[in-house]
């Protein structure tokens, strides 16, 4: 039974980067109690439980992707071979995790129906647990199924898309939630009696190298494997761009496209309820969230930057310079695509404002260059400055874009305000990042490696 | 034609040393022989070509090799009887270092050791 | 006496208050192949890492060519080869544009030979390198490192994933650059008999210090283990200078001792002092290996 625990456990502890963001999810949980206790309006009642629910995503991220291939890892036979009841434990540890996820994503609405929340009473706790239960359930099921190889890989991309869209449509069908959580059982029951008895798990594809990209670039690294390759003469200038960004140019834009198709997706395929001109502002309202994108890929090239330091010839100083020069471009393409996609819907549909709309994606360029000079910045391993630093630009990008809500449109000012706060922050962030790459310590700041180096 | 063991204690140069004494003592190499080149044996023994090359300058400067410049060393063309007993004893040196371990450790004096040494060396082989 | 192709003076490194590195200094000359040995977590790769210069040292410096370590100028870089503990190789490229993607830094890119050694090897050089297996992609790396003709070639841990037909042409390959003498190699490997054949110094890494830094045959020569047999019992501590280990057994009437820098009168020395008979040999790399970390 220990054994159990200390397995479920694990899960959230696969990565070093899980500390972090542990850490970052009881900080948000204390923080949404206190504005829960001092709420005097509904109003803030909502905040707070929004800043738990956040609190608690940031826990449950990397164990709901990344669990289940852990498990698949984990049960590959030279790993479980020489355990008893190995996989009976790792069967009874992924039951018990499914259990707690879906457990922590109804607290909000148990901490919601006491604080008489009318959001929350309206759905209902239990409701939210059977639902919860059944997609981490079947979410499991299938990400074990599909990181079996490279190219089913690829589809993770869709999954949460699917989820959301098969979800909030066939609500509507479903007479009782208690009847997918029956559903739901059935199939880990199936599952676990597969895995307990299958003879031979294969080993996930997840390549040892450092340079392999996060899986979140899977679908496209697939769909750019297919793509016939341009028999371009290798030249320097392409070395240098593949070997420092894992991409080349295509790639970049590619992403953009596929994030703005995603975005759109995930807006539309739900048939939501709302009224139309927060509907679309509230596709407006994922620009912010962009912003990620250009922080995760600067934190990459920090650390790919090695691959250069030999080959290419450059010194520290050098190199920053190449990085930055590199890295903005295609993160401001990646960026600008996927932008221009989202933007193009919302002037389509509501023509009335595009000044506004315009001002609006220009702050949230300025926060996203921002965060890519602050992943440029963070050299080390998590020390205490980079984590405050994070966690201040994540609750900056949070309360912006909670304070500049678009479909508000006389909040020019704030809009103003975002963008020049951003750009002024931006460029000491530069600064930040340029004087750390001249002691950038490679044997701290490494890539993480994912499989184990075996035979 | 050699025999070298890198995972032995005793240093590759010095294996290579102690054969090519003893096959030139024996007669096994006639003088004027040549012996494969540094780089030739380095990549049939797969050992770092410096310590062939030290070993073949030991024995030129002890005169039992001779370098002829583009060409491969050369056994030196010294008639085995001018061989100095010096070297020649050099040769019997592990036996006798064998002898005196034994000696000692069945507590044997000297005159017992000598006194089998002398039958055994002045009886028809 | 040439000059050093690496000089490393007072070298230390710490990371977050642990030492990995304490105070070493070595050289490296034209023509030397170092084989660096060490338990894991003894600071082999940390010290290759920060004599190249991807980890600044704490204190001390690392010179390369005569440049410091930290600002090495373009020229010194080409000059350089290095093959990593963890390969660098771009997942959905396959041999051929790894091998070109490289030689775009270098000028003297010599991919005739990369070529050949690529069919000598046994490496499919059309393949993407995320279908290749750990075997072959250590042989990718090891040939990227080679394109350049490097005067100093690097090499963390570059045959742990190759079996033993495959470790031999590797070696054999890098004699043909040790025979050039004004190339040199450094080299960490956990297989203590590559290194007996191949390299010419050695340097053992223990807990982040430098314990040995010479010339094989000069440890070979060095480290000996002494057997002692005697009529009384013997002391509880051997009390004689470079003691490594010192075991005694059957009623302490007969030790085992491993001792470094012996003199040749030692072993007639202790027979007399001990009244004991002291038997004297020698040890191959394991071993030596194995009795300074015992």
């Amino acid at each position: 039974m220990k054994a159990v625990l200390r397995l479920t456990l694990a899960y959230f502890d696969v990565v070093p980067l899980q500390r972090v963001l542990n850490a970052l999810g009881v900080l948000l949980l204390l923080v949404a109690l206190l504005v829960g206790f001092t709420a005097d309006s509904t109003r803030e009642g909502q905040l707070a439980t929004g800043i738990a629910a956040t609190g608690l995503w940031l826990f449950m991220l990397t164990p709901i992707f990344s669990a289940a291939v852990a498990m698949r890892i984990a049960s590959t036979r030279s790993m479980l071979n020489l355990r008893p009841h190995g996989r009976v434990r790792m069967l009874a540890a992924a039951t018990l995790l499914i259990t707690l996820l879906a457990a922590m994503v109804t607290m909000p609405f148990m901490v919601g129906e006491w604080a008489d929340s009318p959001r929350a009473t309206r759905i209902g706790a239990l409701t939210v647990f059977e639902i919860a239960w059944t997609v981490l359930a079947l979410g499991w099921i299938c990400i074990f199924a599909l990181s079996r190889s490279m190219h089913t890989l690829g589809l993770m991309g869709l999954l949460p898309v699917l989820v959301l869209g098969i979800g909030r449509s066939g609500a509507a069908w479903i007479p009782e939630p208690a009847w997918l959580l029956a559903i739901a059982v059935v199939a880990w029951a199936l599952f676990g009696r597969w895995y307990l008895r299958a003879g031979y798990v294969t080993r996930p594809v997840l390549v040892s190298s450092p340079s392999m990209d996060s899986s979140n670039n899977a679908p496209l690294q697939w769909l750019l494997s297919i793509l016939p390759e341009r028999d371009l003469p290798p030249s320097r200038e392409r070395a240098t761009f593949l070997f420092l960004l894992g991409g080349t140019p295509a790639f970049f834009a590619l992403t953009g496209a596929w994030m703005g198709l995603l975005f759109l997706a995930i807006h539309f395929i739900p048939a939501a309820i709302d009224s139309g001109e927060r509907r679309h502002s509230s596709l407006l309202q994922m620009l912010p969230f962009l912003a990620f994108f250009p922080a995760a890929f600067a934190l990459n090239i920090v650390r790919r930057g090695r691959m250069l330091w030999l080959r290419g010839g450059r010194d520290r100083g050098s190199l920053f310079r190449v990085a930055e020069l590199l890295g903005l471009r295609s993160a401001v393409t990646t960026w600008a695509i996927a932008a221009a996609v989202v933007i193009l819907v919302v002037l389509l549909a509501d023509p009335r404002s595009p000044g506004f709309v315009m001002l609006y994606a220009a702050a949230q360029a300025a926060v996203a260059v921002c965060l890519f000079y602050a992943g440029l910045s963070l050299i080390n391993a998590w020390s205490v400055r980079d984590v405050l630093l994070c966690v201040g630009l994540s609750l900056a990008v949070i309360v912006q874009f909670i304070a500049l809500e678009p479909h508000k449109r006389a909040n020019v000012d704030i809009a103003i305000g975002v963008l020049v706060i951003a750009t002024v922050v931006a460029l000491v962030l530069r600064w930040r990042a340029a004087r750390a790459w001249a002691r950038l310590d490679w044997r701290v700041a490494r890539l993480p490696q994912v499989a184990v180096r075996t035979g | 034609m050699f025999i070298l063991n890198p995972h032995s204690s005793v240093p590759i140069y010095q294996q290579l040393i102690e054969q090519v004494r003893r096959m030139v003592a024996s007669g096994q190499l006639v003088p004027g022989t040549e012996l494969p080149s540094v780089r030739d044996m380095a990549h049939t023994h797969t050992v770092h070509p410096m310590t062939i090359s030290k070993a073949y300058s030991l024995l030129e400067s002890e005169g039992l090799l001779e370098r002829h410049r583009g060409k491969p060393m050369r056994v030196a063309a010294t008639r085995r009887d001018q061989l100095s007993v010096a070297a020649r004893v050099r040769q019997i040196e592990p036996q006798l270092d064998a002898l005196v371990l034994s000696a000692r450790q069945l507590e044997l004096s000297t005159e017992e050791v000598l006194a089998q040494l002398k039958k055994k060396l002045g009886a028809k082989p | 006496m040439s000059v050093a192709a690496v000089t490393v003076s007072h070298l230390s490194k710490s990371f977050g208050g642990r030492e990995v590195l304490r105070d070493v200094t070595t050289e490296v000359h034209p023509g030397d192949v170092v084989g660096v040995i060490g338990k894991n977590g003894a600071g082999k790769t940390t010290l290759l890492e920060t004599l190249l210069g991807f980890s600044p040292p704490s204190s001390g410096s690392a010179r390369i060519f005569g440049e410091d370590c930290m600002q090495m100028s373009t020229a010194a870089k080409a000059r350089i080869g290095f093959v990593p503990q963890q390969d660098e190789l771009l997942p959905t490229l396959t041999g051929y544009k790894q091998l070109a993607l490289n030689g775009c830094f270098y000028e003297n890119w010599d991919h005739a030979l990369l070529e050949r050694l690529a069919r000598e090897w046994e490496v499919p050089l059309d393949r993407r390198s995320s279908t290749l297996s750990g075997g072959e992609r250590q042989k990718l790396s090891t040939l990227i490192a080679l394109g350049n003709q490097p005067d100093l070639l690097v090499l963390d841990e570059p045959v742990a994933s190759l079996d033993p037909l495959a470790r031999r042409r590797f070696l054999q390959q890098l004699l043909e650059i040790a025979g050039d003498a004004s190339r040199s190699v450094i080299f960490s490997s956990h297989i203590v008999s590559d290194l007996e054949r191949v390299a010419n110094r050695i340097w053992i890494m223990r807990d982040g210090n430098l314990l040995w830094d010479g010339e094989t045959d000069a440890l070979k020569q060095s480290v000996k283990r002494l057997h002692i047999r005697a009529r009384r019992p013997l002391p509880a501590q051997l009390d004689v200078a470079g003691v490594l280990t010192y075991r005694r057994e059957a009623g302490d009437t007969i030790a085992t001792a491993t001792v470094r820098d012996a003199p040749e009168s030692l072993p007639q020395q202790l027979a007399e002092r001990l009244d004991a008979q002291v038997e004297c040999e020698g040890l191959g790399l394991e071993d030596i290996f194995l009795e300074i970390h015992a």
